[in-house]
């Protein structure tokens, strides 16, 4: 009994452990890069440290780039527990940033306080009804939602440009003209950029985790993801569960574009997304599946990401030393998985 | 033939038959987990021979034919050809040996030719450049010659899919495949093809190649073959001369003589009837067998037994019953109500429990807990839910209670039901099924895979839920288990269900499962 128990124990250490291990060994091995190119490769991890937690702003930085990371992640998690692969979190992004924008130019006279619930709300829907077409395609004439979810990133991004350019062009800078100030999301923080979406992509980890682990809606997508032909024994609604999950997938997508424009940038501007969408199958993937993971990933990769801005700027070292430091630890983290599968 | 032609050993061949070989199996042994698929299985093979092996799905012959393929390893034993030990750890070993296999889906390339396809990824014929009027004209010549009627420039998935077989096996001889394994080489054919097929592979067989035809359809087993082979449960029951065997000898050896040490069935008089199918149709899909017209009762406290070679329509009947296929025509009654067609989960609540045939793809969810699994079906009943949140503290009672009700061996409620052996996965799913306190139970296969000990459990179980009034519909493929638990037996033959009389002998049931006797039930 007292060696199971222990057993358990070592069995919830071990990914802590080789989640620590790896990243150790993807910084030896990109240093084994830089070193050639006469660069201490322990200065430049110092300072990517020092550009990520080294100031407050640093550190709240380091929050308002993984909030659209958390959100993004979360989707790609919701659509593949129960099966679906939804890599248009990015175009759901979008979808949320233009409802966002448009709802925040207050053209309807909506009242103050209303403004903003309405438009997350709208955010969630627009990323919804961009994320229920490929599931439509899929769950109804079989069409590979990969496919789709992808091509519809780059649908979403040409209707943005067009509005930025076209019909919500502000006519200074590449941008929509501002929102009203009524819609601008709360800074939790004075003078820093850190807002209350931050909140809310925590809160939606909590809620798809919950929703996932306890309720019965979760149970339900879970068994699809595992075993759809269990499920259709079992006579659970299967497509109408996929449906809703991979639409709820796009909403969550959709929030991510919200806190962009109604936290950040209070207009949309052109080339919103530096990709979060991606960034968020890659955290999913490294988190497993998990949502409160994928927050402890999400936080690791921006700390990363804006330390090594800092080293950037002190060093002279190019930030796409990052981008191969993460890509060697992606391939690490995907080998040991591939052993574990065989042993 | 040209001295260029890539097919030359061929050419030679015809001059100087193959001298005659042996293929051998010996005392091949092959467990997964805790099923023994294979146990100290010897078979062998002539040249010039064509030899059926026979056996239910989950008999071994798949894994017999996988492991001389190279596609499985032996845990024991090894295969030999002519006396002398043969290494086969993959199938490209496979390959070189001169072994081909033509399985039941078929490995080609739908947009590529046929002639594209026999090609693919063989040496012989170059890389880049190939010269394809040369080789298209040899092989045309080594079709021919098999009588293998195929169209070498359309593509393949235009073709039926007889025409794909005659593409595999050519394929085969075009890597020069001196042994033949065929996967239920009849299963997708209609009966034209079927005689077709049987010519090609006669004509293969005067050509010194020998010839494997593993399948569970009698018939074609005995039109095809010299020699036949019976597997049931793991071992090799028996090779026969095709010309000194009977059918009815052969369906003894598939489903087994002696009967089990008794179960002790207590005298029970049926109650109401609880389950009443009139006369119900499902159409046949997809190489499925069509239903026709069946009538069938079940009175509460009386457990029917459904004898019959498998894919006679059995599994079919079960899930038309569940909810989970289509009726097309007629009623299927639950205590009087109607339920044809009604969602599986309504089938459910209804009190229909369903212990379905295949476990690992239906019954469970393997990556899952114990506790996860237990509540598969009756996950939205308020025992488990409040408001759509699970009530987790229940479930592990429910779960708990399970183990220790079933006596299931695991390591505890939170333990993946992968880490469990069959027979305790089957309990877990049957304990599962009968906490619903069902009217009905749909026991599929009960007891496939299952060591003894748990067989004897399982069939304890059954005959515990008969004396508390539950209606079971027993299908199996065993039909010692369906006479020793039955009150009423019925066949089951081509998507009908057929009458026996009353304590009908093995020898009855058996003729009725081939087609000689038996009346289709509800006929008048």
């Amino acid at each position: 009994m007292n060696a199971n128990v222990d057993a358990a124990v070592t069995d919830r250490r071990r990914p802590i452990v080789l989640g620590v291990g790896l990243v150790l060994a993807s910084m030896a091995l990109t240093g084994l890069v830089l070193l050639p190119i006469g660069i201490n490769p322990i200065g430049a991890y110092a300072q990517i440290l020092k550009g990520a937690f080294g100031s407050i702003n640093a550190l709240t930085e380091d929050l308002v780039y993984a909030t659209p990371i958390i959100l993004t992640s979360l989707s790609v998690i919701l659509a593949f527990r129960c099966g679906l692969w939804n890599l248009g979190s990015d175009g759901q992004l979008y979808l949320g940033a233009i409802a966002t924008v448009g709802l925040g130019f207050n053209r309807f006279g909506l009242p103050g306080p209303a403004l903003l619930p309405a438009m997350a709300v709208a955010a969630f829907a627009a990323g919804a009804v961009w994320a229920a077409l490929p599931a439509v395609l899929r769950l109804r004439f079989g069409a590979s939602e990969v496919i789709v979810t992808i091509m519809m990133n780059f649908l979403a991004v040409t209707i943005a440009t067009y509005l930025v350019g076209g019909p919500w062009a502000s006519g200074i800078t590449p941008a929509t003209a501002p929102i009203v100030p009524d819609g601008f999301l709360p800074v939790l923080m004075p003078g820093t950029r850190l807002n209350a979406n931050f909140l809310v992509a925590i809160a939606a980890a909590a809620i798809l985790s919950f929703v996932l682990r306890r309720t019965v809606f979760g149970y339900r997508l879970r068994t699809i993801g595992q075993n759809i032909d269990a499920a259709r024994y079992a006579g659970m609604p299967v497509n109408r569960i996929r449906f809703l999950s991979f639409a709820c997938a796009g909403g969550l997508a959709g929030l991510a574009g919200f806190g962009e424009v109604a936290g950040i940038y209070h207009n949309l501007p052109n080339g919103l997304s530096p990709g979060f969408g991606y960034t968020g199958i890659v955290v999913a993937l490294l988190a497993r599946l998990n949502p409160i993971w994928a927050v402890i990933v999400a936080l690791a990769l921006a700390a990363l990401n804006v330390g090594s801005g800092g080293m950037q700027r002190a060093m002279g070292i190019p930030v796409s030393l990052v981008s191969i430091m993460e890509a060697v630890l992606i391939l690490l983290v995907l080998s040991t998985r591939l052993l574990e599968r065989r042993a | 033939m040209n001295s260029r032609s890539t097919l030359r050993h061929i050419a030679r061949a015809k001059k100087a038959p193959a001298a005659t070989w042996r293929f051998e199996a010996v005392k091949v042994s092959k467990s997964y987990g805790a099923v023994v698929a294979n146990d100290g299985v010897s078979v062998d093979l002539n040249a010039g021979e064509i030899h059926a092996l026979l056996g239910e799905n989950g008999a071994g012959k798949s894994t017999i034919m996988k492991i001389l393929y190279g596609m499985e390893l032996p845990d024991a034993g090894h295969i030999a050809i002519d006396g002398q030990a043969l290494k086969i750890d993959s199938p490209a070993d496979a390959i070189a040996a001169g072994i081909a296999m033509v399985h039941q889906h078929f490995m080609l390339v739908p947009s590529l030719t046929v002639l594209e396809n026999l090609i693919l990824g063989n040496r012989r014929f170059g890389g880049v450049m190939t010269d394809k009027r040369a080789v298209q004209a040899e092989i045309a010549a080594l079709a021919q010659r098999y009588r293998i009627e195929v169209d070498l420039q359309r593509p393949v998935g235009k073709l039926s899919v007889g025409e794909q077989q005659r593409v595999e096996i050519l394929k085969a001889l075009v890597r020069g495949a001196r042994i033949l394994i065929l996967d239920e080489p009849t299963a997708v054919l209609t009966p034209q093809e079927v005689k077709a097929l049987g010519l090609t592979l006669r004509e293969l067989a005067q050509e010194q190649h020998g010839i494997f035809i593993v399948t569970h359809k009698l018939p074609e087993a005995l039109g095809l073959s010299d020699r036949v082979s019976v597997m049931r449960r793991g071992s090799l029951i028996g090779t026969w001369p095709t010309d000194q065997i009977t059918s009815a000898e052969l369906v003894m050896h598939m489903v087994g003589h002696s009967l089990p040490a008794s179960v002790s069935r207590p005298e029970l008089s049926p109650g109401s009837t609880v389950l009443e199918l009139k006369s119900t149709c499902i159409p046949g899909h997809a190489g499925r067998p069509e239903l026709r017209d069946i009538n069938l009762q079940i009175a509460a406290g009386e457990i029917v037994g459904i004898a019959g070679v498998e894919g006679n329509g059995q599994q079919e009947l079960a899930e038309a019953i569940a909810g989970l296929r289509h009726v097309s025509a007629g009623e299927v009654l639950l205590c009087g109500d109607v339920i044809t067609n009604a969602p599986a989960a309504g089938i459910f609540a209804a009190g229909v429990a369903h212990v379905p045939e295949d476990r690992h793809r239906d019954g469970v969810v393997l990556d899952f807990s114990l506790t996860d699994n237990a509540i598969l079906v009756d996950h939205e009943i308020p025992a488990f839910q409040k408001r759509g949140i699970i009530d987790r503290g229940a479930v592990v009672r429910f779960t708990d209670r399970l183990i220790d009700d079933y006596q299931i061996k695991c390591s505890g409620h939170d333990a993946a039901m992968r880490s469990l052996s069959g027979g305790n996965q089957q309990k877990l799913v049957l304990g599962r099924e009968l906490a619903r306190r069902p009217k009905l139970l749909i026991a599929v296969q009960p007891t496939r895979g299952l060591d003894v000990g748990a067989i004897d459990y399982v069939h304890r179980q059954l005959i515990e839920q008969r004396s508390t009034g539950v209606a079971i519909l027993l299908i199996s493929t065993e039909l010692e288990e369906v006479i020793a638990l039955s009150d009423r037996i019925v066949v089951m033959r081509e998507g009908r269900v057929m009458a026996l009389p009353d304590k009908p002998s093995i020898e009855t049931i058996g003729a009725a499962m081939l087609g000689s006797v038996g009346t289709v039930m509800g006929a008048a």
